[in-house]
């Protein structure tokens, strides 16, 4: 893989989801941008973090291009509002077509407004459900 | 028409006010519950407590297969979301939303909102308009800028004052749709009325060639 183009992401958001994400990414090569409106949410990387921290909401498209967002091969919008999330998400998905978007909706109904558009949706509420229920049919599934 | 009005505050209100009048069907989403309140008293109407953004509560507030949705929230984002869900979940044919950021309008539109408009991008667009042009009085931009309106006012010196109106040529896409006369008078023209000092002038032309009418009609 040596030869192989660095591939860079754009993080927006840097809350526990993309705080982690930016550190796994980094830890498997990529180059990472992550974008946060306050600057104190960043001492939530660790101090081995190499990638680039750049304070904004990404609700200015300047911050976006600025963050190199024509260039990325990954993009995810990970702030803390469904709506804002709907909006970059479609921004790099349809207006910068960065080929891999993944977007954290809170509200599960909000995914249906990207789901014909190839943006990956994560739901974290129901993540966490699915894997309740799988635990609970594995410890209690028998009885019934 | 059926009209939803999602989020805002004294445009809220006003626009109530002047729907009211026009016998449409209103309905009203307020994510605040005392201005819901308010605006339920004031206008008699009813007005549901949620936050437009939430598929539920746009369910909830029964807006399905209305014409026109409006979004007036203080965050675009905001709008954005409510407009996608109006247009994609509830077959609402019309979307009009409001935004901060003037750089949104265009995006926005991309994104797929009927009509986004900003009051910073309506300024900026008369300025330029209005700048280049001596003279001018009023100019306002109609159908997303591709017509405008606007008036002047004849002092006496141009040319074309005396003429009957099929004798000036006027650049094409434009109309002189009114003449107030300085008695106060209106009148809707047809090619035989003339020009007087004094007149003003309604002119309905493609933008950008209000300099040329201007030059027709000074001579």
């Amino acid at each position: 893989m040596l030869f192989e183009k660095k591939k860079s992401a754009l993080i927006i958001g840097c809350g526990r989801l993309g705080g982690h994400i930016a550190e796994y990414l980094a830890e498997q090569g990529v180059r990472v941008t992550i974008m946060d409106e306050n600057p104190e949410a960043f001492r939530r990387l660790s101090e081995s973090f190499g990638g680039l921290l750049l304070q904004g909401n990404g609700m200015n498209e300047d911050q976006l291009v600025r963050a190199d967002i024509e260039h990325a091969d990954l993009f995810i919008a990970a702030t803390g509002q469904d709506s804002r999330n709907n909006l970059l998400a479609q921004i790099a998905c349809r207006i910068y077509h960065v080929p891999h978007v993944f977007a954290r909706f809170d509200d599960a109904n909000i995914g249906k407004l990207v789901e014909d558009l190839p943006i990956r949706a994560i739901f974290p509420f129901t993540l966490s459900l699915s894997e309740f229920e799988k635990d609970y049919d594995f410890l209690f599934g028998e009885e019934d | 028409m059926h009209i939803v009005i999602a989020g805002g505050y004294e445009q809220t209100d006003f626009l109530i006010e002047n729907l009211k009048e026009n016998g449409h069907k209103l309905t009203v989403i307020n994510n605040n519950r005392d201005y819901c309140e308010k605006l339920s008293a004031r206008h008699g109407l009813p007005v549901y407590h949620g936050d437009p953004t939430r598929y539920y509560v746009l369910e909830d507030a029964e807006i399905d297969g209305a014409d026109v949705l409006v979004s007036l929230s203080e965050h675009d984002e905001n709008n954005l979301t409510v407009c996608q869900f109006a247009k994609k979940c509830f077959h609402i044919a019309h979307t009009v939303c409001t935004v901060r950021n003037p750089k949104n309008v265009g995006l926005f539109q991309e994104l797929g909102v009927d009509h986004v408009l900003s009051s910073t991008h309506m300024v900026a667009k008369f300025l330029t308009e209005a700048a280049t042009i001596q003279d001018l009085v009023e100019t306002l931009p109609l159908e997303d800028n591709r017509v405008n309106l606007f008036s002047v006012v004849l002092k006496g010196e141009e040319n074309c004052i005396g003429h009957t109106l099929m004798d000036i040529t006027l650049p094409g896409n434009t109309i002189i749709g009114c003449i107030i006369r300085q008695n106060g008078a209106m009148v809707v023209p047809s090619g035989t009325d003339t020009l007087e000092s004094g007149d003003k002038l309604y002119i309905l032309t493609a933008p950008g060639q209000q300099d040329a009418v201007l030059k027709a009609l000074k001579g």
